[in-house]
């Protein structure tokens, strides 16, 4: 540039400014640097992006992987009961697993070191003289409750409990017991005949009551209802018997059992079939049905799961399977079979549930110990335990200990690690059938304040939730997003797009939690009152402004001139106001002109569900929030389509209409697809919007005046009061991953198609 | 400023005489005074129950003008943060609404070997609210479990869908309910489905709102709206339903007395649960604290927040057992 310059021909002989050769080679050396520098640096960043995505992936799943590893248990002592295996009635362990309990037949309840056995206290229940133990009984575990059947009709109710304190800052246990009704046995038989069979079970809620059942010697079928009430200020309890007889069941009872909600009761018989009594109305008490579900093989278990809902039935072939009680429409109740877990093979010979969860141990002739979950239909361990027949199973309420005693009377104590049974493919994406509902669901509710609760971990509410709310956010935005963006690229004038799109851009740094505070305080109340206003403006608008069009094309020529090329839009401002404020004030008598008064009740009436808090209004808000996303990188790709092209598209005669979708459009397709895909990816991944202005109701489906529960909204409202490490905890780091994993393969597809029509409209 | 005074004092003296015309009990005169104790300074923080957090804060206010050495810190998020913090020492108290779950129980257990004394400070009423446009007088439990649950768990013979099906008329013959709800992690929600519900499913389809004053706040808005909350939240907005445990019982009002006489079907304990080892006294500040709780001043702030105040005897036992008298 330098030697053109009017003086170098003059001066001549001044040294040239161009570098000489020397000078060239660093200079190349300095650029060959700096390039490879700028490689390597942008390489490196770009790599670490995709490692710190790839640790983010790895964090989720370092977290959601213990969901995947089964149960697995270690046998850490072994050692001779001072009791044989005929005598025990029933085997526990106690919360902090130091002591087992062992209450036995001859009326001794032995409590003892878990670790070789020795016995710290053995209480005597006290039966009484002249009469010898014929049947036993246990409440459920936590309650401590049993009872003793006795040869006189009798019965001994006693709970076992602990004293604690502390010396030397040590806890000491003192094994305690104590007797419910009192230290003399309650006449269950008024005719003295020996209890044969026997059940007993506490109310879960509301009055004191106690419910034992008996079967005697000659085969009748009695109901005890005992009923207490104390005295507030004397402490004196004052009890109420009544001793009702059921119909009869065929000989060959095994077991018995009680529920807590004092409405049914099961009988399992050796003939495989489960008798079921209503005893809601004690008085009244009826045999319902009579199911078969050994299908031929004797029952030779049954347990309820805890919360006494489901019962578990284990038969002489191995066989488990879970029922409990469907009620259909009429009200009437089945008990019908809900799964089955894989078989042991060999005969169940016990049945211990979890205190706290759904799950359950089944110990067979075999010897072998398998560990099954309800809720999830798992079999987490089944595997040969000792090489003797399972007399006796007792599972520690902590879920970390368990104890079996065999045949021979040989104790094992073993470690147990069974921390996320509830979590399955099948019970995390599939239909499950909860307790209590009529039919298999996608359920989501995670939690509650009692333990016997069935944690309901279906992701499919949450997803459907996601996709949903981004779906309407989309729906609402993107033709206006999209629209508003080729407009202002390629209609509107300069000066008006100099004010339209910053202003447009600014909207994306309005918080979103004002956003979804307004929609769901302020327009989610109005969209309800205003419901015909929304929907004239919602479908009359475009009509209106093509009418509008229609009659500026036609009016004269000299108010055309008035308004400079590219200012037409903003004559449709006050038209738009106008309309709104004509569409809200006629919407009364919109109402009572079609709806008969009220549009919202009109819904109900034609039988569409409609929530305040709806996908509409999550649409229209989270559409606000997308479309500056959106309207911005499109503007951008229409704004960008060479000068040259469409002005030859104009100069070979073509309109501006069809240069826009012939020319402008398709070289500009890329640019807004990834706009569209980045807006999805962001109504995907929003948090606030739905958070607030949804009801946050876990719905299946795709109504658009339904609300929804969204998988991030989910995990900002449940990760933060979650216990660490809890299967809750881990179902939302998976629900996290999920989110990611959507993301990340939507943006990936994206990516995907738009290199293909870079490509294809390359050559343009 | 003057201005301000006069406005302040005039909502101040409205709020009272709304209070006594809802009639709320007044704080028992036989609780005792609290006396200033000496040498009481330190941090004081307290991680819970959102229920309790006006308490907690009102509480704190009054302990700071006693004490102004020492520094109070609340934060309420839910029951459910309670027990993480007080067995991981974040928290020196944990208000809750509920009772702590035996898992709960059994993790703080794991670490300190003892169990986490339990202390009732306050009873709360959990109440129905429709909106106050809502011509119902009454409601029964098993009705609620009809309109709330998915499983009808406490013998409701079928699902309540309209308000018709409650015995209403006119417009409201075929309207449907919005379900106001709080969100699964707090106690209220865990009561609710406990003793409303017998232990069975929310519905669905219901609004899960993040606090109680936006579950008034759904219900102020839709005409066909319904929840609950404490009656602590009651605003002019809604309507407070009186409840009966079934259809053939009688129905009670939520008030003070039928709370304390165990007849209104939804009253509950409010607690706050102390990490005291069994052999060792309390440190000095948590026991001015509970002290301070267990006296009059303590119990007309519960009052003052709209919940039932604890009796002479009920906080003489407390007192007792944790020998603070």
């Amino acid at each position: 540039m330098t030697d053109t310059s009017p003086e170098s021909g003059i001066v001549g002989r001044r040294p040239s400014l161009l570098p000489d050769a020397q000078a060239r080679k660093k200079l190349r050396l300095v650029r060959s640097r700096k390039d490879k520098l700028y490689r390597w640096g942008i390489t490196t960043a770009g790599f670490g992006v995709v490692f710190a995505l790839a640790l983010i992936f790895v964090y989720l799943f370092y977290e959601v992987a213990p969901i995947l590893r089964g149960a697995s248990t270690e046998i850490t002592a072994s050692y001779q009961s001072t009791f044989p295996a005929a005598t025990t009635e029933n085997l526990l362990l106690e919360r902090y697993e130091e002591l087992g309990i062992e209450y036995t037949s001859s009326g001794i309840v032995n409590f003892f070191e878990l670790d070789d056995g020795e016995s710290r206290q053995q209480l005597q229940v006290g039966i009484p003289e002249g009469t010898e133990v014929t049947s036993f009984a246990a409440a459920e575990s936590i309650s401590a409750i049993n009872a003793f059947g006795l040869s006189d009709g009798s019965a001994m109710v006693v709970r076992h409990g602990f004293e604690l304190s502390f010396p030397n800052d040590e806890r000491l246990l003192h094994p305690q017991l104590d007797f419910p009704f009192g230290e003399t046995a309650l006449q269950i038989d008024p005719q003295r005949q020996a209890l044969r069979h026997l059940a007993i079970e506490s109310a879960a809620r509301g009055p004191e009551t106690t419910h034992i059942a008996a079967e005697t010697a000659d085969g009748r079928l009695l109901l005890s209802v005992l009923s207490s009430r104390s005295n507030l200020l004397t402490g004196a309890v004052t009890l109420r018997q009544l001793t009702h007889t059921l119909p009869a069941v065929p000989a060959g009872v095994v077991t018995m059992l009680l529920d807590k909600s004092m409405r049914s009761l099961f009988v399992a018989d050796r003939a495989g079939f489960v008798h079921y009594y209503d005893i809601s109305n004690p008085a009244q008490a009826r045999l319902l049905s009579s199911v078969n579900a050994g299908e031929g093989a004797a029952i030779t278990a049954m347990q309820f799961l805890v919360g006494s809902v489901s019962l578990i039935v284990g038969t002489e072939a191995g066989e488990l399977s879970q029922w409990f009680l469907v009620r259909d429409e009429q009200n009437e109740y089945t008990l019908t079979r809900i799964r089955d877990f894989r078989s042991h093979g060999a005969a169940i010979t016990a049945i211990a549930p979890e205190y706290t969860r759904k799950g359950f141990v089944a110990g067979d002739q075999a010897g072998q110990i398998g560990i099954h979950y309800g809720t999830s239909s798992r079999t987490l361990f089944l595997d040969q335990f000792i090489t003797e027949p399972v007399a006796q199973l007792a599972i520690s309420p902590l879920n970390s200990k368990l104890m079996v005693k065999g045949g021979s009377g040989e104790l094992s104590v073993a470690s147990l690690w069974n921390e996320h049974p509830q979590l399955s493919f099948q019970a995390l994406w599939n239909k499950v059938w909860y307790e209590g509902r009529a039919d298999p669901e996608y359920i989501w509710q995670s939690s509650s304040a009692t333990d016997e609760f069935e944690s309901k971990f279906s992701l499919v509410p949450l997803s459907i939730g996601t996709l949903k709310a981004a779906f309407y956010a989309m729906l609402f935005a993107m033709p206006l997003a999209i629209a508003g963006a080729i407009y202002t690229a390629y209609f509107m004038t300069p000066r008006l797009r100099g004010v339209v799109k910053p202003s447009i851009e600014i909207m994306e740094a309005l918080p979103t939690v004002i956003l979804g505070f307004l929609a769901g305080l302020w327009l989610a109340p109005f969209v309800e009152q205003f419901l015909p206003a929304v929907f004239s403006f919602l479908l009359l608008m475009p009509v209106l402004m093509l009418g509008f069009a229609y009659i500026w094309g036609r009016l004269p020529g000299f108010i055309h001139a008035r308004i400079p090329d590219g200012w037409e839009a903003v004559l449709l401002m006050p038209l738009i106001l106008i309309f709104g404020f004509i569409c809200v004030a006629l919407s009364p008598w919109l109402e009572i002109w079609f709806f008969s008064g009220s549009m919202r009740q009109w819904f109900t009436d034609i039988g569409i569900t409609y929530d305040q808090r709806n996908a509409l209004i999550v649409g229209i808000a989270m559409g606000f929030a997308v479309i500056p996303t959106i309207f911005s990188i499109a503007e951008d790709a229409v704004f960008t389509v060479p000068r040259h092209l469409t002005q030859g598209s104009l100069a070979l005669g073509a309109t501006r209409w069809q240069t826009v979708m012939g020319v402008v459009l398709p070289t500009a397709s890329p640019g807004i697809f990834s706009a569209i895909m980045m807006g999805f990816g962001r109504a995907v991944g929003e948090t606030m919007i739905v958070l607030m202005a949804t009801g946050n109701s876990p719905v299946v489906n795709f109504n658009i005046f339904e609300g929804m529960r969204t998988l991030s909204a989910n995990i900002a409202v449940e990760l933060p009061e979650t216990a660490v490490g809890s299967s809750h905890f881990r179902v939302l780091f998976l629900a996290a991953l999920v989110l990611l994993s959507l993301t990340f393969l939507v943006n990936t597809a994206a990516e995907i198609i738009r290199q293909r029509l870079r490509q294809r409209y390359s050559n343009l | 400023m003057s201005s301000f005074r006069k406005i302040s004092g005039m909502i101040l003296l409205a709020g009272s005489t709304g209070l006594a015309a809802t009639g709320f009990a007044d704080v028992d005169p036989a609780l005792p005074e609290y006396t200033r104790a000496s040498g009481v300074s330190g941090n004081l923080s307290s991680v819970g129950s959102d229920t309790l957090n006006n308490l907690m804060t009102l509480w704190a206010e009054e302990f700071n003008k006693l004490y102004p050495n020492v520094n109070v810190q609340i934060q309420g998020a839910g029951s459910s943060t309670a027990p993480p913090a007080l067995t991981e020492g974040t928290a020196t108290l944990a208000p809750m609404s509920r009772n702590m779950r035996q898992s709960e129980i059994q993790a703080f257990e794991a670490r300190f070997g003892y169990a986490p004394t339990e202390l009732p400070v306050a009873v709360d009423m959990l109440a129905v609210y429709v909106n106050k446009d809502n011509p119902l007088s009454s409601l029964s439990l098993t009705q609620v479990d009809a309109i709330f649950s998915a499983t009808r768990r406490c013998g409701g013979l079928e699902d309540i869908t309209r308000w018709g099906q409650l015995g209403l008329t006119g417009s409201w013959d075929n309207r449907d309910f919005a379900l106001y709800s709080r969100n699964a992690v707090s106690g209220t929600y865990g009561f609710f489905k406990d003793n409303a519900m017998c232990g069975g499913d929310f519905k669905a389809s219901i609004n899960e709102q993040p606090g109680s004053s936006s579950v008034v706040q759904g219900v102020t808005e839709s005409i066909n709206g319904i929840g609950y909350s404490g009656i602590g939240y009651r605003t002019s907005g809604v309507k407070v339903l009186p409840l009966s445990i079934d259809d053939n019982s009688p129905v009670f009002e939520p008030t003070p007395e039928n709370a304390e006489s165990g007849d209104y079907p939804l009253a509950r304990f409010l607690y706050i649960y102390i990490n005291k080892h069994p052999n060792r006294e309390l440190d000095p500040l948590t026991r001015e604290f509970i002290k301070m709780v267990y006296s009059r001043l303590g119990q007309e702030v519960v009052n003052r927040d709209g919940f039932v105040p604890l009796r002479e005897p009920v906080a003489a036992r407390l007192r007792k057992e944790l020998g603070i008298d």
